[in-house]
This record gives C-alpha cells, structure tokens and sequence, in this order.
C-alpha cells in the first residue's frame, strides 16, 4: 500500500486561505494592528531614556525662575524652586509608570503561581492559598501602606512593598479559577496520559490559555496602579524629595494652584494620559485575546 | 399571485395557503423546491460562499435524506429554506419555493406563518435546543400558541396527547418537567412533538440521530415513520448518516462542498451510485461482507474548508477523486441522468 | 506482559443529592496480551470509556484492580506509573479536544519525549518528523497548531504522538467518532497497519459495531457496566449469544449501507450465509 502524504492546504503562505481568496479578490483589509505596540514603545523609550523628550534638567535648582508660567522656554512652566515642570514631570513618568508596572508584574507573577499551586495542588495547599488571599484582600492598601510607613518610613519601595502585597491575591484567585475549569478538559487528562508532571500541565498547557487574559488584565492593573501609586505619593507616603514622582509634584503644588495652575494641572494631565493609555492598551489585548480559554 | 395584504387575524387558514390555492389549480407536485441556491458566511471580514448553485425538490408525501459532511453546505440549505440563517450568513442568489410560493421574499408576518405551520423543524442536539428555565410543556405547546392563538391552559391537553403519541410515557408529569430531567432520546421525543403540534406539512429534520445510541435511534426513526404516515407529512432528513437514510429515505442528495453531487431513489443511490463521492462513502465502509481485518477502500484527503470550497473554479471533489480528470479542474460538471436519478460529474461511475 | 482487568467495578457518589450513585462499571474482566486486538463495543453510558481510564491510570477504580504484567496498578507509585505509560498509550475520541490547541503540533508529538528526557531538542524534532510520516501525515504540519488542521489529520496527530514512545499496547477510546465518515476509513486503515506492522496491541473502543468487529480478534460487549459477551470476532457475527449482542449485531446488519462489492461471488456468499444465521439466530 502506497503511502499517502496529505498535505495541508497551502503550506507556502504564511496568511490563512480565508485572506489568500480576500487578497486574489483584490480587497485586503489592512487593520494597524500596530498602534498598540507603538503606545508601548512609546512610553518603555521615556521610562528608560527621558532625555529624549525632556531638555532640561528637573533638579537644576533656579530660584530666580520660579513659578514662571509655561512659554517656550519651560512647556509648563517651573515650579516653586525654578525647576522646569514639564521635564520633571517627563523624568517623574519612571517613577509613576515604572513602578506601577513592576508592582503589577510582581503582584501577577506571585499571585500566578500561588494560584496554579491552589488549583492543582492539594486540598491543603488550596485552602493555605485561599485564606491567605483572604486576609490580604481584605486589607485597604492605605493604611498597610500607612503601617509600613510607619515601620520603615515613607518611600517609594514602602509603597512598592504595600500596593504588591494588595495586588496580588487578584491575581491567584483569577488563576486558580481559571485552572479549576481546564482542569477538566480532555487536553489535560491527554497529558496525564503521557506521563507529564503537574507542574509542567501548569506552565506548559494551562499558562497559553490563562496567558492572553493576564497580559490584558496586567494592562489594565497598571492604570490602576498608577492611580494608587501617585495617591500615595501626593498623601507622602511614597516618593520623598526630591523625586520628581507625578503624585508628588502635585501635593507640592497644593500650595500653588491659585498663582500658578500649570503647576499642579499638566502633572495631573500626564497622570492622566499614563492611566488612558494603560487602560487602552489593555482594552485591545482583551479583545485581541478573543474568546475565554474555557 | 395577488400579493398578500392585510391578512386575516391568526386562527383560520393561513394566508399563504389561500393564496397558494388561488395560485394554482394545477397544484405543483413539490412540497418544497429549491433552485439555484448560493449562500454565503462572512468569515475574517469577507464573503465566503458556502453553499453554491444547489437545485432540488421534495416532492409531497415523500422523504428526502440530504447528505454530506463537514463543508457540505447540508445545515445551511435547510435552516436558509426557513430563513434562519445566522447574522453572519446571506443567500446571494436562487429561489426557495414552498408550493409555489417564494419563501425568500416574505414579510415578516408571512414568515412566521410558514415557519411552524407549514414547516415543522427539528433542531441538532435537542437538549441544546431546549430553554432550560422552560418545562417542557410550555416549549411543546408554543406552535400552537403562536399560530392558533391558544392559550396554554387550553393547549396542555393537546400536549399531552402528543407526548404520548411520541411514546413518552407518563406524559402528564413529563408536561410540567424541565429539559434536564429527560434523556436524550426522550428530549428528541419532544422535540418532534413540538414541531409537529401545530400539523405542518413538511418537517425539517437536522442530524435527528446523531447524539444517539443505535438502539434509540432506530426507534426515533420508527417514530418518523408513523408520524409521517399517520400526518401525511414530507421529510427533510438532513445527515451525515448513512444508517438513517437506509431506515426512512425515500430519495437522497447528497452534497459534497457546497455542490449538489448526486440525487436519486434511495435503493439506486445505495447500490448503484454514479457519483465517485457516493461511491466512496459506501465503499469506505466496512459492511459485513469484507474480509476480517482487510484494508479498507478509503478516500485519501479531508473535506474541503471554507476558503476552499469557495475558490474551487471546478468540481471540488477532484482532489480526491479517483476518476479524476483534466476538465474537472475547468468548471463544474453540469446534471446527467433524468428526472429521478441525477449526477454532476465529467466521469462519472458506469451505469450497472 | 499482558494487561487484565480483574472484576473490575466504579462507583460515583453524585455531589449534591445524597444517595444516588452511578455504578459506571460492574465487575468488567477483560485480558490484553501483547499483539492481541480486543474490541470493547457498547452505547452511551455503558462504562466502556470509565473502564479505559481506569485502565490507563486516568481514574482510580473502587472495586477489582487492574494487572500489568502481574502487578496491580492500585499500587504503583510515580516510577511505576512512568514505566507503564512507555508501553500503554491512549488515543481518544476528539483529536480537538484531546490536543492541546494553544500548542504547535511540534511541542504535542514530543512532549513525551520530553517527559521522559529522551534526545535533545534537535534530536526530537527529527522523531517528530519520523512520527509524522509514519502516520502519513506531511511533516511540514509540525509549526502548524490544531485549528489549522484538518479533524482526520490531526486524529492521526494524536495517534503519532501516542507512538513517540514505542509503546506496546494503544488503547483507542473512539477514535473514530468524531470525524468525517469520508475520512475514518484511513484512520482505520492506519491502524490495521499499526497491528500488522508493529505488532502493536490494542484495545479498540467504539459504539460501531461493523468497525469494531472489523478490526478485533476478540469482541467484548458492554451494557451498563458490564461486559455481557466476550467472543472471538468471527464468531460474533454468526453466532452472537448474548440478547443484547444479537440486538446490536442486527440493528447493524439491518441498517448497514455498504455494498460489498457484487461483482465478487465470495463476498456475496458471505453476505448471505451472514444473514441466514442471523435469522436462525432469531
């Protein structure tokens, strides 16, 4: 008996037959997929290289200078010690953006793992993660990060520290739910059948399925983040001077808004454009992440 | 045709049936005919066609096995000729006619007559098709209430009369159960019974035996049989069954990727195809005949998938067709044979 | 090195209502011997799917043990457990389903390799290669992931991946069911020459008795949890014992509709002496 290869449908191109017919009708339709990817880009180039944007040094004390209003010089004027606003608000994004994304990759890492060994270990080690996730949830991160402040004094890694310990039971418990339900899908009994170890069920099978879902929710959870990292900041809290942190350059402004509003709105302005953008992006992942993995 | 205007308040005969009486005395022999049928999903934004230029009748009285696989189109023939193709699906072009009136054209209200009274259908997987927050009973009965304008204390005795007549016992308790308390074969019964209730002429079947074990459906096919006989109905069998066709159909068609292949009395189909799908379907199959443990006759390649069965120029069979030949790729074979036995191929099986 | 179900029984306790349980399996007793084909037909709830993953270790059984090679699998610890996997793998109803569809076909046929540490990456990618041609399907498939693939190729995906250890015995748990009629064929085809060529033993489970019967040397009927009849497969169909078994083989004589070829004399004869016992039978 003669062997038969079969061979699949067009091995050759790399787009699915659906858009082969689409293009040789001559109606491609290009979606910017892109835009997402750009934002990204965008924002890891002024964490990692503010210098690109921001001329002027946001520690160069000018006394002289101070509170000018924004003009070509200085985009948004100085503030009360003469530093130029903007670019410490541009310098201030490493701090409010890029902290906030590590709490959250940090909260969803441990909370991820914590959650896979909930829904596949034992009882035990389930319901050890469960009220564990409990009693962290039902903390407001205000006062921890109150009480740690207290302990070890204001900053951003006591905030870092407060926010992460709140953040991460979200985390375990979406996991864990998420594996409760591929748990019983024939794929994993598949796995089983060829001897595959838990753990590797977890990284290998269940993470591709739990992985769009998460990318999205961390998306979303940084614009969150920000939103909590800057409160605390503009409470004390947080970045202590003189970090330019966006949250407290504007509780330095408190003092300021009447004779100089740029000073404490366009912070706000950039905090705001931080969390939209945060909250897009996650939107688009969400969507890209089509339909739910069960 | 007059055109239907204002029609009369529901209860006394449908508007559709006076106007098919006005239409021809010469009433036409086929209970459904379709012709030219071509319809099309939008799938990754454009228009794929899923079914193309497909033409066949069912004559009254008769039972029609429509047959095909993944890709064959036999879902979307039957759910376009009620009109209830999902929003993502369009019929491009033919025309569905119901005793000579255009189904494709009717208003709303026109619509809604033809589906349940003149056309009972009988879903896939019934505990799919079944509301489970409803009892039984109030989903049976909602023919009627719809076309007669009963209400459903007026309807339970009808109900119930016809859950048994689908041999469902206890059928007093089962009016007032829930779908998750049958079984399959029961929910299949009831099924029926709801697309029946309100005595429609032609009954729309889809894959009826498929979740089923062999024993249950022999008996739902037995049930199909007594209730086409005793109502006089014609039947849509659609499925990829081959077992279920040799127990009720009286013809066959069958659909391969879109295409209408082949048509003709059950008995000829079985034993003398002419198209080499047919054929190799029947061959592929390991009949009691065969020798034990031999190799089996099969058709090498899969279905065709939708961006495929959309671009084929020519017979979409060719890929895998053992008799194939240069003109098969060039267009598509145009009807042999006559009015009962009929096939589209360029070279097809020889006559026995 | 045989695998034997002894009286072998599972209970589920049903959560929520207290007291009904389902007696999926009731005292099943089964032997598979190396090169042997044991069919295991029965409808829907009949148990035969419960017994098969008790058997592959997928469910612990509550009643009876199963044996390989003389030890009860009731006591294997994880060394035991991979030991057994190297020679008794599965194939199952919906390559669809049963495959991971996030996953590249690469990574499905090597993942046992991988769990066992066999080759290095280089080294299993040309395995998986090997695997696929053995099942006739194109290794160009490899970077394609399942919704990509066609049900019947990806039906024999599966079946190259339950080959990646050389196993001894395949258990198949319907293989066939959830594909195209136009496509089981090869997918039977492929695992008469699994039999043939590599000696491979099985346990064939699936509700169509003419494929069952077709593929076995030995048919095992099973009804509601239990097994009614156990007969060599010739046998079977002209004299099958068993009520239920006579039911089963004449629905399917009754609603086959294959021809066998009529040009061939010996078939048709078959065909006939067939029927005629079935009707002595009645």
């Amino acid at each position: 008996m003669t062997a038969i290869l079969i061979q699949p449908a067009s091995p050759e191109q790399p787009v699915s037959p659906v858009q082969a017919v689409a293009a040789r009708r001559g109606r491609v339709r290009t979606v910017a997929r892109w835009w997402p990817a750009v934002l990204v880009g965008i924002w890891a180039l002024l964490i990692v290289f503010p210098q690109v944007l921001a001329r002027q040094n946001p520690y160069a004390l000018n006394p002289v200078h101070a509170l000018l209003a924004p003009g070509a010089a200085h985009w948004f004027g100085t503030d009360e010690a003469g530093r130029d606003v903007f670019a410490r608000c541009v310098y201030g994004i490493r701090y409010s953006v890029g902290i906030s994304i590590a709490i959250v990759v940090l909260a969803a890492v441990v909370g991820a793992a914590l959650g896979g060994l909930a829904g596949l270990g034992n009882k035990l080690a389930d319901n050890l993660v469960m009220r564990t996730t409990d009693v962290f949830l039902a903390f407001p991160y205000m006062i921890l990060a109150i009480a740690i402040a207290a302990a070890e004094g204001p900053g951003l890694v006591t905030v870092l520290i407060a926010l992460t310990a709140v953040w991460w039971p979200s985390y375990a418990r979406l996991v864990r739910g998420q594996i409760l339900s591929l748990r019983e899908l024939p794929f994993v009994e598949g796995a089983r059948a060829v001897n595959t170890p838990r753990w590797q069920i977890f990284s290998r099978h269940m993470l591709p399925h739990l992985a769009p879902q998460l990318y999205a929710r961390v998306a979303i959870d940084i614009g969150y983040a920000i939103l909590a990292l800057t409160g605390l900041s503009f409470l004390g809290l947080g970045a202590q001077p003189p970090t330019p942190e966006l949250g407290s350059i504007i509780a330095d402004a408190r003092n300021y808004t009447l004779q100089a509003w740029w000073y404490a709105t366009l912070p706000g302005a950039f905090i705001l454009v931080a969390v939209v953008s945060a909250i897009v992006i996650g939107n688009r992942l969400e969507r890209a992440a089509g339909g739910s993995p069960v | 045709m007059s055109g239907a205007t204002a029609g009369p308040p529901p209860g006394p005969p449908v508007q559709l049936e006076q106007a098919a009486a006005a239409a021809g005395d010469a009433a036409p022999a086929a209970e459904c005919e379709v012709r030219g049928l071509t319809i099309a999903y939008r799938t990754e934004g454009i228009w794929l066609r899923a079914v193309r230029e497909v033409s066949f009748e069912v004559r009254s009285g008769e039972t029609l096995a429509i047959v095909g696989e993944t890709g064959s189109g036999k879902s979307s023939a039957a759910q376009a000729i009620m009109r209830l193709l999902p929003a993502a699906g369009r019929i491009e072009s033919g025309t569905v006619r119901m005793r000579g009136i255009d189904v494709l054209t009717l208003s709303d209200r026109g619509l809604r007559e033809v589906r349940g009274k003149l056309v009972g259908y009988v879903p896939q997987q019934p505990s799919a098709a079944f509301n489970p927050v409803m009892t039984i009973g109030r989903q049976v009965a909602e023919a009627l209430i719809v076309h007669e304008g009963v209400r459903y204390r007026d309807a339970v005795a009808t109900v119930t009369q016809t859950l048994a007549q689908m041999g469902l016992e206890d059928a007093d308790r089962l009016v007032h159960s829930y779908p998750h308390q049958l079984s399959g074969g029961m929910l299949q019964r009831a099924m029926i019974a709801s697309a029946i209730i309100a005595r429609p002429r032609l009954l729309l079947t889809d894959e009826p035996t498929s979740a089923l074990d062999v024993s249950v459906q022999r008996q739902i096919l037995d049930l199909l049989k007594r209730v086409r006989d005793d109502h006089g109905l014609t039947i849509m069998l659609i499925t990829h069954d081959l077992r279920a066709v040799t127990q009720i159909a009286d013809r066959v068609l069958v659909l391969y990727a879109g295409r209408k292949v082949e048509i003709g009395p059950t008995a000829q189909l079985l034993s003398a195809p002419r198209h080499p799908y047919t054929r190799g379907l029947l061959t592929s199959y390991p009949g009691a005949g065969l020798q034990h443990k031999s190799r089996l006759a099969a058709l090498p390649g899969a279905p065709l998938g939708p961006a495929e069965v959309d671009a084929e120029q020519g017979c979409p069979f060719r890929t895998r067709c053992p008799r194939v030949q240069p003109v098969c790729a060039e267009h598509f074979p145009a009807a042999s044979g006559d009015a009962e036995h009929a096939w589209h191929c360029h070279n097809p099986e020889p006559a026995k | 090195m045989t695998i034997r179900a002894d009286d072998v029984s599972k209970v589920f306790a049903s959560r929520g209502r207290t007291g009904t349980e389902t007696h999926a399996v009731r005292g099943a007793s089964l032997e598979l011997a190396p090169g042997q084909t044991l069919g295991l037909v029965g409808q829907s709830g009949s148990g035969k799917s419960t017994l098969a993953r008790i058997i592959l270790g997928l469910l612990p059984a509550t009643g009876g043990q199963v044996l390989f090679d003389g030890s009860p699998t009731g006591k294997f610890g994880a060394a035991d457990w991979a030991r057994f996997r190297r020679e008794v793998q599965a194939v199952f109803q919906d390559p669809r389903q049963s495959l991971n569809w996030r996953l590249d076909i690469a990574s499905i046929v090597t993942e046992p390799l991988r769990n066992y540490g066999i080759g290095d990456r280089a080294g299993r990618r040309t395995r998986a290669a090997e695997l696929l041609e053995q099942v006739s399907v194109s290794p160009k498939l490899l970077s394609r992931r399942p919704p990509e693939v066609s049900g019947g190729q990806l039906q024999r995906i599966a079946i190259a991946r339950a080959l990646a250890l050389a196993p001894k015995y395949l258990i198949c748990d319907e293989p066939l069911s959830a594909l195209d009629v136009s496509v089981q064929a090869g997918i039977v085809n492929l695992l008469l020459d699994l039999q043939e060529r590599q000696g491979l033993a099985m346990l064939f489970i699936s509700h169509d008795l003419a494929v069952v019967r077709h593929l076995s040397d030995q048919v095992l009927v099973m009804r509601r949890g239990e097994i009614v009849e156990s007969a060599a497969a010739d046998d079977f169909y002209q004299r099958p014992s068993h009520p239920y078994s006579r039911e089963l083989v004449g629905l399917a004589a009754a609603t086959s509709p294959a021809t066998a070829s009529p040009a061939d004399p010996a078939t048709a004869d078959h065909l006939v002496q067939t029927e005629a016992a079935q009707k002595k039978g009645d």
